[in-house]
């Protein structure tokens, strides 16, 4: 009778360690981290804390909050306001969106940077990057609304100026031509929406998939957003009139990316592509690795991108491979430059940023964070 | 082995019912309710089999042989075990026949939890992990991502009903006297003091609504949309194979059983 109560307990014991540990509350939340730079430090949202890594010596400048929690949780991309303030959400139980003053530091163990504004009135995760225009914040949240914030009000509590239904969950960050901001949504659909008025600038767009990248306003003036659908679709901003630019194989998870001339991007099944805007025209498409899921990287002449195998591959406008650095782990999150460094966030890698010298001279990295011992 | 055999195939098979009712209100609600069914179905011979093996162990108890048997060896306790090993093999019983079922419900639960999870893909690395279980037959793009709206619950979190400034579990207190209904209808008939599936039954039933509950209450709701379609479906298969006790519903219902 004993051992089989005791068998019993342990079978019980063993299914609740199962469905915790596998699916705690946490992994609802879990992402790749959020990379940014402004030519001075590297903003990391990685879990419970924002790193800024110092891109001279790749050491610790602050990090928020001074201890961390599982309320609070960082994926999205940190942005550099004009005044330097950072602003980023969390993904966490805790939906805040934060602006952190790093002029004011403070603390022993760490310095943590104060908060200047706190908007608290959204319901879900911060997935992506806000916007800035005309010194308002244009933020999208998981649940589905683009919160526009007045960035000059003073306030230390923001209200939201106005609240934008659009529908699904808001993962990627808007982007804009000066005239309307695009946003893109899981729920298939892309919005343009006037900055001012508030008001769509015509209906939404149905993409066929997710769209969970951030749409390109290209050289040409049109928009350009991949989709799960499998495809990337071009969007005359005048008209709200799409047309299919290309059919790929597999889901287009990152936006396109531009150098002026052609349009970039890459899909999970690993294809690599580059579109000319001028006719629509394919250039050339390669497959070199595993899954892209980020959104390529335009430097100098070079286009990198960074795959799900760990590897980032640098090549040139012609398609030809200009170097390649194994850094390890899995990359899903955009490769970005600052100065004479290229930076990599890799999930499940040895350290969680890598910095390496732009031209790719070197598969060793110029430094890592946390440091090397 | 876990991801290739549990979770991809019970994801898939989920993401396929949802295909089919996508256009029904509640689809994913109703998506876990046909799972449900199907795994029901599918488990129904071992279920048969519990109940038999719970029987064959009941009549074991009560075996004029095996209670002469006790009473010799009464003082020992390694011979006493070898004589029932030398019935159990004579009279064809598998001790473990009546528990092996409610095992085999334990990677089932917790493999349609995380199918669950993964199918409504809450944030980039989950949809990213669902783009890779999805089998090449299976077309999903148009469907992601997943309403995970079902009634008044959302799948994907935990239930409750604000009353009167109370978050009250509703789910889990129905999971929990489902479970515990069903626990009851399949307890055997009592026969003798020393009765070891009659005792196992009577621990069930207390441990197991009060697990089933405390895992509605702590994860998603679309885990007890799973208990209760299970427990409801078990309950009419006791009801129909004229296994279910129904005596023991009633207050000392089990005494009277006893008593017979």
């Amino acid at each position: 009778m004993k051992p089989k109560r005791v068998f019993f307990v342990l079978v019980i014991a063993l299914a609740v360690i199962l469905l915790s540990g596998c699916t705690g509350r946490a992994s609802l939340n879990n992402s790749w981290p959020g990379l940014a730079s402004d030519g001075e430090n590297a903003y990391l949202a990685a879990g419970q804390y924002v790193y800024a890594v110092s891109l001279s010596n790749g050491k610790e400048v602050w990090r928020y909050p001074a201890s961390g929690g599982t309320k609070l949780q960082f994926i999205a991309q940190p942005v550099v306001a004009p005044d330097g303030t950072i602003i980023i959400g969390s993904a966490g139980s805790d939906h805040r969106l934060v602006a952190l003053d790093p002029s004011n530091l403070s603390g022993e163990e760490f310095n943590t940077p104060a908060e200047k504004w706190v908007f608290s009135e959204a319901r879900s995760s911060w997935v992506a990057g806000v916007l800035i225009l005309n010194n308002k914040v244009f933020a999208p949240n998981s649940d589905g609304s683009l919160y526009v914030l007045d960035l000059q009000d003073g306030s230390s509590s923001k209200s939201a100026l106005q609240k934008i239904d659009l529908g699904g969950a808001l993962w990627a960050q808007p982007s804009t031509d000066g005239k309307f901001i695009y946003v893109a949504s899981v729920d298939h659909h892309l919005y343009a929406i006037d900055p001012e008025t508030y008001e769509f600038a015509w209906p939404s767009i149905d993409l066929g998939g997710a769209a969970p990248g951030t749409p390109l306003v290209g050289p040409d003036g049109n928009v350009y957003i991949g989709s799960f659908a499998s495809e990337v679709v071009k969007v005359d901003p005048a008209m709200g009139a799409d047309s299919l630019l290309i059919s790929t194989q597999g889901w287009v998870w990152g936006g396109p990316v531009t150098d002026g001339q052609n349009i970039y991007f890459g899909d999970i099944d690993g294809n690599l592509f580059a579109i000319g805007t001028e006719n629509g025209d394919q250039i050339w498409s390669k497959k070199p690795d595993d899954s892209a899921v980020g959104s390529p990287l335009v430097m100098n002449e070079t286009i990198v991108f960074a795959t799900e195998s760990g590897t980032v591959f640098a090549l040139n406008q012609d398609g030809s491979p200009a170097w390649q650095i194994d850094v390890g782990g899995q990359i899903y999150t955009t490769p970005v430059t600052s100065s004479d460094l290229i930076l990599i966030a890799p999930l499940q890698a040895e350290f969680q940023l890598y910095a390496y010298p732009v031209d790719g001279s070197s598969s060793n990295p110029t430094w890592t964070f946390p440091p090397a011992n | 082995m876990w991801q290739t055999l549990i979770i991809q195939p019970f994801t898939n098979l989920l993401l396929w019912i949802y295909s089919v009712l996508v256009n029904i209100p509640g689809a994913f609600g109703w998506s876990i309710i046909l799972f449900t069914i199907v795994i029901r179905a599918i488990t129904w011979p071992l279920n048969a089999q519990q109940l038999k093996g719970a029987q064959a162990m009941q009549e074991f108890q009560n075996d004029k042989e095996w209670k002469a048997i006790q009473k010799k060896y009464e003082k020992d306790k390694e011979k006493l075990a070898q004589e029932q090993m030398r019935i159990y093999k004579e009279k064809g019983i598998n001790p473990f026949a009546s528990c092996l079922p409610t095992l085999i419900q334990f990677p089932i639960i917790i493999g349609l939890y995380q199918a669950i999870i993964r199918a409504l893909a809450s944030a980039p690395l989950g949809m990213l992990q669902l783009a890779r279980n999805v089998y090449p037959t299976l077309s999903v793009a148009a469907l992601i991502p997943l309403n995970s709206h079902f009634l008044w619950m959302d799948l994907a979190q935990p239930e409750s009903v604000p009353i009167f400034g109370f978050n009250l579990p509703t789910l889990a207190i129905v999971v929990a006297i489902t479970t515990y209904i069903q626990s009851k209808l399949t307890m055997p008939a009592t026969a003798s003091p020393g009765d070891q599936s009659a005792a196992m039954g009577k621990t069930m039933s207390i441990y197991m609504p009060l697990l089933l509950g405390y895992f509605a209450l702590t994860f998603a709701s679309g885990l007890s949309v799973y208990f209760i379609t299970s427990n409801l479906l078990g309950i009419f298969q006791y009801a129909v194979t004229g296994r279910a006790n129904w005596r023991n519903l009633l207050p000392g219902g089990d005494k009277q059983t006893k008593s017979k």
